[in-house]
């Protein structure tokens, strides 16, 4: 699994390439404790390049969440699909955690409110 | 809508390992997703979302490995499966002190279900995540919530609760009715 790092004005997009599972997920969490210490504005998870996420990927997408949520910054994930989405479904996270389709929907909510 | 949770019944025909594969597999995590390809191999080409059965068994078959048996690499993982067209069986049995905290988890889900159901987020976020003392700082905490979703037909501990069953029932396909327009096919999933 592989994290592409990009900006948009403010705002952090991170890309993830690969699976998202117990055997890296963990490279997420530390990117996610960094940019949240560099005090980001903004931050949008890419999941159009993952097909697979387990429940330690899960547990990575929760603790985002709730970092973000703490420290009052804006958060989305975006381009959710196939079994990844239906994982996310079964753990009837959909509505919980804050995932919409496009990234100009999420750069819009994200960049226009906190 | 009825709240899922696991039972403890040793008498669950879901137990019964008879026409069911064998596999038993040591506890070592990073050939998780390889034993799973090998079960997987068995399942019908019809069936739909094979990529989500592979990492429904993979989940169980990870919680026997790290909360049942410890990753102690001497200690094995047994697995019975079976498929059918229309259904998938899992019997996972790992050689730890079984999941002793399971009437505490059914607790958990089912106020974390309640929360759900009434869309209340905040409410929600109280049980997003079951930890227990044993949880080690990457269990996600959520793959059994998956579970009791995913195997629509039971989720079963034996007594001693170091063995779960499980079953899934998949949606048949819907037949084209000649002549007439359908849609997107239902599928099985």
């Amino acid at each position: 699994m592989e994290l592409h790092q990009r900006s948009n004005g403010s705002v952090q997009i991170v890309d993830i390439d690969g699976d998202l599972d117990l055997y890296n997920s963990f490279k997420l969490k530390e990117l996610v404790n960094q940019l949240v210490n560099s005090k980001v504005a903004g931050l949008i998870l890419n999941f159009q390049d993952v097909s697979y996420i387990d429940s330690s990927g899960v547990g990575v997408l929760i603790y985002t969440n709730s970092l973000l949520k703490t420290n009052n910054t804006p958060f989305r994930i975006i381009q959710v699909h196939g079994s990844v989405r239906r994982v996310i479904e079964l753990t009837k996270l959909i509505g919980f955690l804050p995932i919409v389709d496009t990234e100009e929907e999420a750069l819009k909510q994200v960049s226009g409110k906190s | 809508m009825a709240t899922n949770e696991i039972k403890i019944d040793d008498n669950n025909p879901l137990f019964s390992t008879q026409g069911l594969f064998y596999k038993e597999f040591p506890s070592d995590l990073r050939q998780v997703r390889y034993f799973t390809l090998l079960i997987v191999q068995k399942s019908p080409p019809e069936f739909q979302e094979v990529n989500l059965l592979e990492q429904q068994i993979s989940e169980i078959i990870k919680n026997a490995i790290k909360h049942g048996n410890k990753q102690d690499i001497n200690k094995k993982v047994r697995v019975w499966y079976g498929f059918d067209d229309t259904s998938a069986r899992l019997i996972v049995q790992d050689e730890g002190p079984g999941f002793q905290r399971l009437e505490e988890w059914n607790e958990f889900l089912r106020h974390r279900n309640e929360a759900f159901e009434q869309q209340d987020f905040e409410e929600m976020a109280k049980y997003i995540s079951y930890r227990s003392p044993d949880s080690a700082p990457d269990d996600g905490g959520n793959a059994l919530f998956a579970a009791v979703e995913y195997w629509n037909d039971g989720v079963v501990f034996n007594s001693k609760r170091n063995c779960i069953a499980l079953k899934r029932t998949f949606r048949r396909k819907k037949k084209k009715a000649p002549g007439v327009a359908v849609g997107q096919s239902a599928g099985a999933e």
